[in-house]
């Protein structure tokens, strides 16, 4: 998919140059020049596996070609980490990242994809034509997501591009399948006694079936995916 | 040692274990979680002699009442609920010793009192030696979404025992107690006495907004809706927030504090409970050294951003060292250690 | 009259009340059949200021008719996380009762009735540095519960 025209067609965000920029008293974002794409990410993992030994650090996330990193700012100079993360980034190649394959079985549409028929007509598709494209690419897990699961991941088919949505809507949390922008990512998993549905921007494709626990506290890590693993997409039905 | 400590009587929905939180999980997408008042959790350990970071009980639905199991000590911080120990009241942010069979009970802000010097919603109730449960991950908070620590990783309920930590309670000068200063005393912020007002740092999306919208978030009061919890809080003021170029985002971790603005322009902030990465747009962040302003900030409040740099941020970061470090060291004097007791 | 209507910690209860309430003058007809009058000399000067100790004064022994600083600190009526006083003159204490509060830097300590009665006026000024033993409020005690009358 041709990354550096995603700019022009859908007015995504894109740096010139790398940037540190400060998230409050305590954190700070880094963030990678060009288009998204895996070579930046692969060089975001390794930009992090290192300031993690930086002084002050407490901890670090990658986002989408973007690091946020956390640290105690009464053990750092919080200017000092900054410049020292710019230059951390300048002086870091593309490192190969390889990882592992899990494959996925989605149930497209009906209850859990409840927005399937949305992204079709916006996208002038019909539902399983959306559905194929989306289960026909392979995607990488780009970035830890934002409750333990499978992450952020990056290789959505181009033509299926959706900016967020203006205002949050409800939608279920229950391993679901979700787009927004040129990224993907599965919601949940649901746990006992906790919330079934949340507020999100992103659109809901289906959900996933028989899928193994992405979490696991008795599993040693308790993660089952890590930034680098890739992750298929298994159509298994499309409910219209 | 720990043993059974206090057991729940009564208590509504959304009250937890909570202690400073669970750092250093991001990558399986674990967020902080912890006390929303970290502050309050630390005065209240600091009164007790406990560690700082001791796990304590988050109070932010009301009434709550609790029975003493055994002989110790307790702190009552954050927001002021007219607590009264067998019926007897209690001042707020105050630590005194219980006995075996006492009940306290704890009234929501404001319901039973008319007379608080500001609004509040959230309460901590710390204990000698610190609520004792499992940790996991390295904490004891409860991670309610994800359903694990705290007490069996969910909110309190009607006869939950609590365990604490402390064999052996520390002995009190007077058995009135003593109590702290409250912060909003010690670390005043702010000249607008209907709003509370906390200091932001611009985050990178800041220059990108127009100027009526900065002119608007640094100077507007922001009214906090009742879309209102531990994940965040949602705020309302007259001018909505724009960008004059409006892009797609990228995902990107973010932080407690953090002022996001989704495409309708009311601001979201977000709290312990909140997911540890987001797309939209931020204003900026609320400073760590404010956090426990927002944790107390009940709906229809109104708020005020302030703005301000990393250096006055570590400036703020030191002044509540020092207030902290100063109760530790007070408060040692107003306790007999076990020894010498 | 084989017995006043009256004990004097009543009496002085009384007189403590109107102190506090600015009344000059009572006219009470009790149960019994006797009628009191209480007069006080008018306009009743603000006692809490007349009373306050200079910072630097010898700080008077502690009596039964006094609550006394336990400490030195700067004195607060009024907890400052709220707008009224813990308690006024006139209120009724038990033994514990929290009356007012010292500050010394971030710490608070507890000012506690010694024992049960009445509050009488406050004895320092809100705010007022004051040394261990300070007078904060008068006090008037409950009569004994079950003994016999004193003036009998």
């Amino acid at each position: 998919m041709a990354a550096t025209k995603t700019k022009a067609a859908h007015n995504v965000f894109e740096l010139a140059a790398p940037r540190v920029t400060p998230m409050g008293s305590a954190a700070c974002l880094l963030e990678g020049e060009g288009p998204m794409c895996l070579p930046t990410q692969r060089r975001i993992w390794a930009v992090g596996r290192a300031a993690g030994d930086l002084k002050g650090v407490t901890d670090t996330q990658p986002g989408m070609n973007n690091l946020l990193v956390l640290y105690d700012p009464l053990a750092t100079e919080p200017e000092a980490l900054q410049a020292q993360l710019l230059a951390l980034w300048i002086a870091t190649p593309d490192t190969p990242a390889p990882g592992k394959l899990i494959e996925l079985v989605v149930r497209y549409g009906g209850d859990g994809g409840e927005d399937l028929e949305e992204v079709a007509r916006k996208k002038s598709m019909t539902p399983r034509q959306v559905a194929e494209m989306h289960s026909s690419a392979e995607y990488t897990v780009f970035a830890p997501g934002v409750i333990p699961g499978f992450g952020y991941l990056f290789g959505l088919p181009e033509p299926l591009f959706l900016p967020r949505r203006d205002a949050p809507v409800n939608r279920p949390l229950l391993l679901n399948v979700f787009i927004a922008g040129l990224q993907c990512n599965v919601s949940g998993p649901p746990v006992p006694g906790g919330p079934q549905v949340g507020p999100t921007g992103w659109y809901s494709l289906g959900q996933l079936i028989d899928a193994p626990a992405p979490f696991d506290l008795t599993r040693d890590p308790p993660g089952l995916v890590e930034p680098g693993d890739r992750i298929r997409f298994i159509l298994d039905e499309v409910l219209e | 040692m720990s043993a059974p400590f206090l057991e729940v009587l009564a208590t509504p929905a959304l009250n937890s274990v909570q202690d400073l939180g669970r750092p250093g999980q991001r990558r399986w997408g674990i967020g902080p979680t912890g006390m929303v008042d970290a502050l309050a959790l630390q005065v209240g350990n600091a009164l007790l002699g406990n560690a700082p970071d001791a796990a304590g009980l988050e109070l932010q639905l009301f009434p709550v009442r609790l029975r003493v199991l055994r002989d110790g000590a307790i702190a009552l911080t954050g927001a002021d609920c007219d607590a009264r120990l067998d019926g007897r009241p209690v001042p707020p942010w105050w630590a005194l010793p219980v006995r075996a069979g006492q009940v306290l009970e704890l009234s929501p802000p404001g319901a039973t009192r008319r007379d608080l010097a500001a609004p509040a919603l959230r309460a901590c109730l710390s204990v000698a030696g610190g609520i004792d449960v499992p940790e996991v991950l390295g904490s004891r908070a409860t991670h309610v979404r994800c359903a694990f620590g705290g007490l069996e990783g969910r909110a309190l309920r009607a006869g939950d025992v609590l365990d604490a930590g402390a064999a052996q309670a520390p002995a009190f000068r007077d058995p009135a107690g003593f109590g702290a200063l409250p912060p909003a005393t010690a670390l005043p912020l702010g000249d607008d006495p209907e709003a509370t007002t906390v200091r932001v740092i611009p985050a990178a999306e800041y220059p990108a907004f127009t100027d009526a919208s900065h002119a608007a978030f640094w100077n507007d009061p922001w009214r906090v809706t009742i879309q209102s919890d531990r994940m965040g809080m949602r705020l309302e003021g007259t001018t909505p927030l724009k960008r004059a170029v409006v892009q797609e985002m990228r995902s990107h971790g973010i932080v407690c504090g953090v002022v996001q603005v989704p495409p309708g322009g009311h601001p979201i902030i977000q709290l312990n409970d909140g997911n540890t990465a987001g797309g939209y747009p931020k204003m900026g962040v609320v400073i760590d050294p404010d956090l426990w302003r927002l944790a107390q900030l009940p709906p229809r409040r109104l708020l005020r951003f302030q703005r301000c740099d990393l250096a006055q941020a570590r400036a703020a970061a030191l002044e509540q060292e020092d207030y902290l470090a100063g109760l530790r060291r007070l408060s040692a004097l107003s306790l007999m250690t076990p020894e010498a007791a | 009259m084989t017995k006043p209507s009256l004990t004097p910690a009543q009496l002085s209860t009384l007189a403590a009340e109107m102190r506090a309430h600015g009344i000059t003058e009572l006219d009470l007809r009790l149960p019994g059949g006797d009628r009191i009058r209480l007069k006080a000399p008018a306009p009743a000067a603000p006692v809490a200021t007349a009373a306050v100790p200079p910072a630097t004064s010898t700080p008077p022994a502690p009596s039964a008719q006094t609550i006394a600083a336990p400490g030195p600190g700067r004195l607060m009526f009024t907890h400052p996380a709220r707008t009224q006083p813990a308690a006024c003159p006139g209120d009724r204490v038990a033994p514990g009762d929290i009356v007012a509060w010292l500050a010394v830097e971030s710490l608070i300590s507890p000012v506690t009735a010694p024992a049960a009665g009445t509050l009488g006026a406050a004895l320092a000024e809100e705010g007022a540095l004051l040394g261990y033993g300070s007078p904060v409020f008068a006090l008037v005690p409950e009569a004994a519960p079950t003994g016999p009358n004193q003036m009998s």
